[in-house]
């Protein structure tokens, strides 16, 4: 617990490293991932920092590397075994064993400009491999369409001859053609194809502008055609525009140009079109064995960037990574070194000079770098927070930390968390049955964590169960326990150890079997079916969280004294633990030892007893008559003076919070400046104007400000005692809840089911009731009941020493995450 | 204005963020510290930008620029307009037609010039784009246009004044592009009107300043062309602060004292003739994006109203043109006119 409990020792290290061994010193470093440098290039802009072009060289590369994925992207999943001709499928073979040969390692070692001129030479091979195909593609697709265009032509002349031939039999018609009197005469025409949508739009345009002097016939192409630019397919239409005369021909060829269509020249007659398409058939076969061997040439091509991509990326991202942090370095007064800081735990520092001598050593440089450690103490700065956690404490941690990180070296409430936090939680979901179904879930998830682990980096909600693994199984064992002392497993008892209780006969009274009978753990199962359960549970329950919550903040107030003591605030002991401790002890305390002496009273033995004592009653005139306790309330011998005595210190120890701080720090500082105007007027002005500068934050002293500050602090406790006692009480309400919840279930849909007495009501009652009890128990009610005890740790428990206010999380320089996701992209 | 916040209220908290994510001071101050184009991405890599300028090839060029920061601007625009439902989505269109307006006379004079049609296309505003503005190309005078394309346009009503031009030559397009804008302007304002309440309140000074900046320009442009009185009035909008008066007065001026005459009982202009004559470096061009930035400011200091819509395009137009020309400046090494941007905040 030594290292949870407070975070690890830090010191700020200065490094003076040579200039040529600065990168591989950064790599050694980012292997270990102790250091969290510190940016001393603050003030400068991106582009004004030591290495940019590194930098802007490397987002180069990357750029590089994104064009092979979204060429990877493109070509979707590729084919295992690239159905091919002749020995192509060999080639692609020897290609995989090369890679492995070329392996991981020697991308990590390889020189960054080799690695620059492979990266250019397979990308300048995939662009022209691209471009190959591309080209070939638009040949294809402008054969395809212009065989489309000129197959549908052919219908649509044969259409246009048969209107033309009705038309011209039935000259009454009203439907005249727009061309009847020249039909056939000096009758001109374009076909083309066009995007569907816009066939609309060139008719449209094309009858105004030839004011209604064409005829536009359109057919579908019914296979859609690739659209190069966008790399989709579109659906298009063959169309034929008859019209009169050249001038208008003219326009309407420019007019369809404009609109971005495609115009063939496709003849009228018929057997010359039949010609036209077998000759196009046979190209478009002849082209198709090309494109599918460029096609393929590619594939294999792209299969084996796919292999050896995921080690560039990592390269590339390591080399960027590492160059960030060179640009949060200096340079050098001499400029043959560069300086940098950065904060590592101190008992790493051996770990660190073994990494630096490594990475002097691998470039042969004579130089060792030099290391300092600088004094931060009197600075005004503020050391990282770092926490060596294990996989299981990591989720209490980040519980803790979603509050607030803690302040450096300060008491860190996750170890308690471990414990606290699902005891709290199974206090509210205290359901044997439920419990286990818990830890039957997060047993699964353990069992399943390779798949699942995988999953978290995408999802969320996985990631959440992921993280909260640990978490989910302790409030599923913790649950189980306090299930089996509240005795209950779906809402039903166990009679486990035998009862105590015999029913009487023709009587719902039920009978103590021997006079010192005691039911040896948990709740005695004749309870369950009595009608005082609830009124039993209620009174044992809400004591209990009342227990329970006292227990807690009293563990918080201690723990603010360890603090205290930490960071040698004596004053804070004095005028703030004590009086605080005194506070809740001398009131709250009280009502604990007397629910407890209540408790451990044989009231059957007590003599001249005549009502039961009632300590709320008894609480109340605790203040409302000091002194005094009425004769039949009265626990134990002079209850009057111990309660008198309580209530003083109760109410002294308010004052005692309030007043003397504010008015000692007063003091303090007042001698302080007395003892500087001495000091100084000894010394002449000499180190006058440095030091008036740098004290002048802390010579400011608001009296005012530290008072009203301590004020609010006192009133904030004192009212916080009690009502935070009293939200301790969300313990009681949500267990009664969980378990009347579960009963109603049990008994208003399994129970009842059973006893309407119909076969194969039976599976559907259970089959409802175990939807209920997931949905509304297992999920809802377990979120809830999650909640509610992150809110007791976080603010009742919490605030009663955990201050977490100007902290800054140790985020060491490491190439974890790079890792990752190579790993990622590897999958 | 009780119930603007159904239909409005998150499309004016969507635009508020917009006006948030526009270039401050300090960026600009950084920007004209750069030294190449790479740097001036580098530097709008860390704005809203960031990710249109991301996966550009190195080699930067400022159309680039151009392009990716207008594409940002259409993009924003875009997700609200196609959300909104009337009268704002109305609103929003009448911000179109003005560059849809600009998109027409471009293409036709680039027509006329024989320029490639795509280059022309490309160089087009996004926001002024319509499904048959390829068409465009083919006419050859101004009723063939109307009838072929521009009849089925929401422009068409304001195109009615030009069907009487015989040919298109430079000048009949430059008239053209006023008429229209004139047309435009004066609808626009009248739509606003319809509106009423605050909108009206804002947009009115935004139209009014606009319609004013387009005679006073008119008339700067004309000296020494044919234009006779008549049709220099006519060109003019009747919505400005300037109408009838002033209109009147510019119609007669001749050369810039008679300007300055006509404009000596208008506060707000007057001002802004002396300072260009005192300031060599800034033209009345600047001074009039000076203005139209500090009324678009403005704008958003009012609430519940449609104005916002208006100030966000046409501040966020300002700033791609601050970011244009301080690119090219850094691109041509003209360090000494770095400073000639309209700081937007």
């Amino acid at each position: 617990m030594g290292d949870l409990l407070r975070s690890t020792e830090m010191t700020l290290v200065q490094f003076l490293i040579q200039h040529s061994a600065v990168h591989e010193t950064v790599h050694e470093i980012g292997l270990k991932g102790i250091v969290d440098f510190v940016d001393l290039n603050e003030n400068l802009s991106a582009f004004q920092r030591p290495f940019i072009n590194e930098v802007k060289r490397l987002d180069l590369l990357e750029k590089k590397l994104n064009f092979f994925q979204t060429s990877l992207n493109e070509a979707g999943p590729l084919p295992k075994q690239v159905l091919d001709f002749g020995n192509k499928g060999e080639i692609a073979l020897e290609n995989r064993e090369e890679i492995d040969e070329i392996g991981k390692e020697n991308i990590m070692e390889v020189d960054l400009d080799e690695l620059e001129t492979q990266l250019e030479e397979t990308e300048n091979d995939l662009n022209e491999l691209l471009n190959n195909e591309n080209e070939l593609e638009t040949q294809f697709i402008h054969l395809l369409e212009n065989k489309s265009v000129a197959k549908s032509s052919g219908e649509l002349f044969h259409q246009q001859t048969n209107d033309f031939f009705r038309v011209g039999s039935n000259m009454d018609d009203e439907r005249k053609p727009l061309i009847e009197d020249n039909y056939g005469i000096g009758l001109n025409f374009l076909s083309g194809s066009i995007v569907r949508e816009r066939i609309v739009i060139l008719e449209r345009i094309l009858w105004r502008s030839t004011r209604g002097n064409m005829y536009l016939k359109w057919n579908e192409i019914k296979k859609p055609i690739k659209d190069l630019k966008t790399r989709k397919f579109v659906h298009k239409v063959a169309f034929v525009v008859f019209y009169q005369g050249e001038k208008i021909g003219e326009k309407i060829q420019k007019i369809c140009q404009s609109l971005g269509s495609h115009l063939f020249n496709i003849s009228e007659n018929e057997t010359e079109r039949e010609d036209l398409i077998n000759n196009l058939t046979e190209q478009i076969n002849g082209l198709k064995v090309v494109l599918n061997k460029s096609r393929s040439l590619r594939i294999n091509s792209l299969d084996r960037i796919k292999k050896i991509l995921p080690y560039w990326y990592e390269r590339i991202k390591k080399e960027k990574a590492i160059y960030n942090i060179m640009n949060c370095f200096k340079d050098d007064m001499s400029k043959n070194s560069l300086i940098a800081q950065g904060w590592l735990p101190k008992d790493q520092l051996e770990d660190l000079k073994i990494s630096l001598h490594k990475a002097t050593e691998s470039v042969g440089s004579r130089i060792p770098t030099v290391t300092e450690e600088i004094n931060f103490l009197n600075q005004n700065i503020t050391p990282p927070t770092h926490f060596r956690i294990t996989q299981f404490q990591k989720g209490f941690q980040a519980i803790t930390e979603s509050y607030a990180i803690a302040n450096y070296q300060e008491i860190n409430p996750s170890p308690f968390n471990i414990i606290t936090f699902p005891f709290l939680f199974a206090v509210m979901f205290g359901d044997l049955g439920h419990g286990l179904l818990m830890t039957i879930f997060s047993l699964f998830v353990f069992k399943k964590i390779d798949k699942i682990k995988k999953m978290a980096r995408k999802d969320e909600i996985v990631k959440l169960l992921y993280d909260g693994r640990f978490i989910i199984l302790m409030m599923g064992l913790f649950s189980m326990f306090t299930g089996l002392i509240y005795n209950e497993i779906f809402a039903v008892p166990m009679d486990l150890f035998g009862t105590c209780w015999t029913p009487r006969k023709n009587s719902t009274v039920l009978d103590l079997k021997s006079k010192n009978c005691c039911y040896p753990f948990g709740v005695d199962p004749s309870w369950a079916d009595t009608t005082t359960e609830l009124l039993n549970s209620n009174s044992l329950k809400m004591k209990l969280s009342v227990l329970f919550g006292i227990i807690q903040m009293v563990l918080g107030i201690i723990l603010s004294l360890f603090n205290h003591i930490h960071f040698k605030q004596f004053l804070n002991i004095w005028f703030e633990f004590i009086p605080e401790i005194l506070l809740l002890l001398s009131f709250f305390g009280y009502m604990c030892f007397l629910i407890i002496y209540k408790w451990l009273t044989n009231w059957n033995h007590r003599e001249g007893q005549t009502g039961g004592i009632i300590l709320i009653t008894t609480l109340i005139n605790f203040f409302l008559k000091p002194g005094t306790v009425a004769k039949d309330q009265q626990i134990y011998k002079h209850q009057d003076k111990v309660q008198s005595i309580l209530a003083i210190i109760f109410v002294l120890s308010i004052p005692l919070m309030l007043i003397p701080k504010p008015f000692i720090l007063r003091h303090r500082w007042k001698k302080k400046q007395r003892n500087k105007n001495g000091y100084i007027q000894i010394n002449g002005s000499d180190d006058d104007d440095e030091n008036g500068k740098s004290n002048k934050q802390e010579e400011k002293f608001e009296f005012g400000e530290v008072f009203i500050h301590q004020m609010i602090h006192t009133i904030e406790f004192v009212l916080g005692s009690i009502s935070n006692t009293a939200s301790y009480l969300r313990l009681w309400a949500l267990s009664l809840a969980h378990s009347q919840l579960s009963k109603v279930f049990w008994q208003m849909i399994f129970l009842f089911t059973l006893r309407i007495n119909i076969p194969g009501t039976v599976a559907i009652g259970f089959c409802i009731w175990a939807c209920t009890t997931f949905v509304v128990l297992m999920i809802m009610e377990s979120l809830s009941a999650f909640l509610h005890a992150l809110r007791l740790h976080w603010v009742e428990f919490n605030n009663k020493f955990y201050k977490g206010e100007y902290a800054i999380k140790f985020v060491p320089f490491n190439y974890k995450q790079i890792e990752a996701e190579a790993n990622d992209l590897r999958d | 204005m009780l119930s603007f916040n159904i239909e409005n209220g998150y499309y004016e908290a969507v635009v508020r963020g917009y006006r948030k994510s526009l270039l401050t001071s300090t960026d600009y101050g950084n920007l004209i510290q750069c030294e190449t184009l790479d740097d001036v991405k580098l530097h709008l890599t860390g704005t809203t930008y960031g990710q249109f300028l991301a996966n550009e090839p190195t080699p930067l060029d400022t159309t680039v620029i151009a392009e990716k920061c207008t594409e940002k601007l259409v993009e924003e625009f875009d997700y609200i307009h196609k959300q909104v439902v009337d009268p704002l989505s109305t609103f929003l269109d009448y911000i179109t037609y003005g560059y849809m307006i600009d998109n027409i006379v471009y293409l036709i004079s680039g027509t006329i010039h024989n320029s490639d049609l795509k280059e022309l296309l490309k160089n087009c505003h996004p926001l002024g784009m319509f499904e048959e503005i390829e068409a465009l190309s083919v006419s050859t005078n101004p009723s063939d246009l109307y009838d072929s394309v521009i009849v089925d346009l929401p422009l068409a009503p304001y195109f009615v004044d030009c069907l009487s031009k015989e040919d298109l030559n430079e000048l009949n397009i430059e008239i053209i592009l006023n008429t229209l804008y004139k047309a435009y302007l004066e609808d626009f304002y009248k739509y606003c009107e319809k509106l009423g309440g605050t909108t009206f309140e804002v947009m009115s000074d935004l139209l009014r300043f606009e319609a004013d900046r387009r005679t006073i320009t008119i008339t700067v442009n004309s000296f020494g062309t044919e234009l006779r009185k008549d049709d220099k009035l006519k060109l003019f909008p009747t919505i400005g602060y300037l109408y009838p008066d002033g209109n009147n007065a510019l119609a007669k001026a001749e050369d810039e004292d008679g300007v300055r005459a006509a404009l000596e009982n208008y506060n707000q202009y007057n001002k802004l003739f002396e300072e260009t004559e005192l300031d060599g470096e800034k033209s009345l061009e600047d001074f009039f994006f000076e203005m139209e930035v500090e009324l678009n400011k403005a704008s958003f200091e009012r609430q519940f109203h449609y104005g916002v819509f208006y100030s966000f395009v046409k501040l966020k137009e300002q700033e791609i043109r601050n970011i244009v020309r301080i690119s090219e400046c850094i691109s041509l090494d003209r360090r000494e006119s770095l400073n000639q941007y309209v700081t937007l905040y």
